[in-house]
């Protein structure tokens, strides 16, 4: 066993900002290396530029049968991107699997006996996470509202990325899926199964809404605009729907409805027996 | 070194671990012997910071695992040879492990060689064998070229290829002046493999030991005797109180009499001695006199229920 002995040893790398980039580019390539993330992230992709083109195309074919009403609320960049209706629960599970896995297989001691610092495993878990679903929900949603307005060739009235709100809306709808993602993975955290939280994350992104759509109108509109999946929905529409929180605001509560789970998670991961 | 002060482990109303306190010598393979359900993986867990004690405190090293800013440098461990992604390839499980403490790719295809996976190692883990997979688990022990060394029931699975170079890992690996502690269910494997025993049995430390000792404490002096007429052996004995036992083929065993005084006993009275030898007794042997007298102890004090647990398994 001589040749064991070699070059583990020199390649030590003092240094906090050293340690975390360790975590980092550790949890980056277990990310990218299972092919389950790349699956969900195609899927999304192909749902999402599906819905939009058989959407905005459907719109313009029956243009002229919608009422004045609708076609005066009618949000181009909106009904473009509204995929993201689906493409969230795909980001969502994403996020699930970067954890739930290994609960399920117990990787997740292995995990933590390489890196012992919870708190900064919970970070590394999250960074590429983040960013590989902001770059990916981001280039979905340009393709998308790109896609759409090339349907929408009239009589509907199309946007261009110039036209005020567009641009935010496409980005918020990247912004929005990176969210979902990580909701995902906090959740996972917090239950440690991935059929729970892939669960939790269906209940809080599309039961909960129905259900609380079901309540009394107003309270309905009351609760319903801090929903996390309303409140998300601002974020990538350009005409303000009735009930419908700003898109600063309702990037807002979402921000602090996923800082709240990753903190829930944060605590579970650093206070149980693993 | 690994050294545990009253550790306690307890959920709910079951003790676990209950205050074990012992050191782990570097330089030997330390034996932590056990049946199932005593608390070895539970104390395992403990000394890799996965779980919290109770009560009491584990070090390793002097410093308790969460204290270490790049542990895979000090401790290396193989805990669950099952705990791996299934669609991930065996090198790029290692490798997230290895750049998760600084180590380089290059020691990533060392420990993939030294642990004879090179035909395999970009083939997704969920195809390899329980051997494979614990051959996986023992290369990313050794990724950090650690001093420090756990192995939870290394052997489990494998074929008898497959386990003697385990063995042969592990004696090398102590051979080098490291601290290794390995747990097992499987006595033999033991017996072969380790220099000194921590045995326990429902979470409480019944010995702390080199195995030797712990065999020649726990066995009786035994002589097997075989002569051309064994009932006038039996009556000689008998009359200087050393009452034989009879087997089926006419074998006396004798205790409390060395073979030398036996002999004698028999050319006395000129009987043909056929075989006379002196009874070694197994591990397993002085195992089971150890807990048979470790529960005629406990009966002295209020009887426990559910006792019954020293099945082994496997």
């Amino acid at each position: 066993m001589g040749g064991l002995t070699a070059s583990a040893g020199q390649l030590r790398r003092p240094g906090p900002v050293r340690r975390v980039r360790a975590a980092v580019d550790s949890e980056w390539i277990k990310l990218r290396s299972v092919r389950g993330t790349w699956y969900a992230l195609l899927t999304a992709a192909a749902l999402m530029l599906l819905d939009s083109t058989v959407v905005c195309a459907s719109i313009n074919a029956r243009w002229a049968s919608l009422g004045s009403a609708a076609q005066l609320d009618f949000d181009p960049a909106a009904r473009s991107l509204q995929g993201i209706l689906l493409t969230q629960i795909f980001c969502g599970v994403t996020g699930v699997l970067v954890v739930g896995n290994e609960y399920s297989s117990g990787l997740i001691r292995t995990t933590l006996a390489a890196t012992p610092q919870r708190g900064l495993l919970l970070a590394a878990k999250a960074v590429p996470l983040a960013v590989l679903s902001w770059v990916a929900g981001t280039a979905i949603c340009f393709v998308s509202f790109l896609l759409g307005q090339a349907m929408l060739s009239g009589p509907a009235p199309h946007v261009s990325l110039g036209d005020p709100g567009a641009l935010r809306a496409v980005l918020g709808g990247g912004t929005y899926l990176m969210l979902a993602a990580l909701l995902g993975m906090g959740l996972a955290v917090i239950v440690r199964s991935t059929a729970a939280a892939v669960g939790a994350l269906f209940g809080l992104l599309l039961i909960l809404p129905i259900l609380v759509g079901g309540l009394p109108h107003s309270l309905a509109l009351d609760i319903g605009q801090y929903l996390p999946s309303s409140a998300g929905e601002s974020m990538w529409h350009v005409v303000g729907a009735q009930g419908m929180l700003s898109p600063g605001a309702g990037c807002g509560v979402l921000v602090l409805f996923v800082a709240a789970v990753t903190a829930m998670a944060t605590l579970r991961l650093r206070r149980s027996d693993a | 070194m690994i050294e545990a002060d009253g550790l306690t482990k307890r959920y709910g109303e079951a003790t676990a671990v209950d205050g074990l306190s012992f050191r782990v010598e570097p330089g030997r393979v330390t034996g932590f012997l056990g049946p199932n359900g005593a608390g070895k993986s539970t104390t395992m867990r403990m000394v890799l910071g996965l779980d919290l004690p109770t009560s009491g405190t584990v070090t390793v090293g002097g410093r308790p695992f969460g204290g270490l800013v790049w542990p895979l440098h000090e401790v290396g461990a193989l805990i669950d040879a099952g705990a791996v992604h299934p669609g991930r390839s065996a090198y790029h499980h290692l490798l997230a492990l290895a750049v998760a403490n600084g180590i380089g790719r290059r020691r990533v295809l060392e420990v993939i060689g030294a642990v004879g996976l090179e035909s395999v190692a970009r083939q997704r883990v969920g195809g390899f064998s329980l051997g494979m997979r614990q051959r996986l688990g023992i290369a990313a022990a050794l990724l950090g070229d650690p001093r420090v060394l756990l192995f939870d029931e290394p052997v489990n699975g494998l074929d008898p290829d497959g386990i003697l170079w385990i063995r042969t890992l592990m004696r090398s690996l102590a051979g080098e002046g490291r601290t290794v502690l390995v747990s097992s269910h499987l006595m033999s494997e033991m017996a072969l493999t380790a220099d000194h025993l921590l045995v326990i049995g429902r979470g409480r430390l019944l010995a702390d030991a080199p195995l030797s000792e712990f065999i020649a404490a726990h066995s009786a002096d035994e002589v097997r005797v075989r002569v051309d007429d064994p009932a006038l052996l039996a009556r000689e004995l008998d009359a200087i109180g050393a009452t034989p036992l009879w087997e089926t083929d006419g074998t006396l065993r004798v205790r409390g009499l060395p073979s030398r005084r036996i002999g004698e006993i028999a050319a006395a009275r000129r009987l043909v001695v056929r075989q006379l030898a002196d009874v070694q007794a197994s591990l397993e042997e002085a195992y089971f006199r150890m807990t048979a007298e470790a529960v005629t102890y406990r009966t002295a004090a209020p009887i426990e229920q559910g006792s019954e647990d020293t099945s082994w398994a496997g």
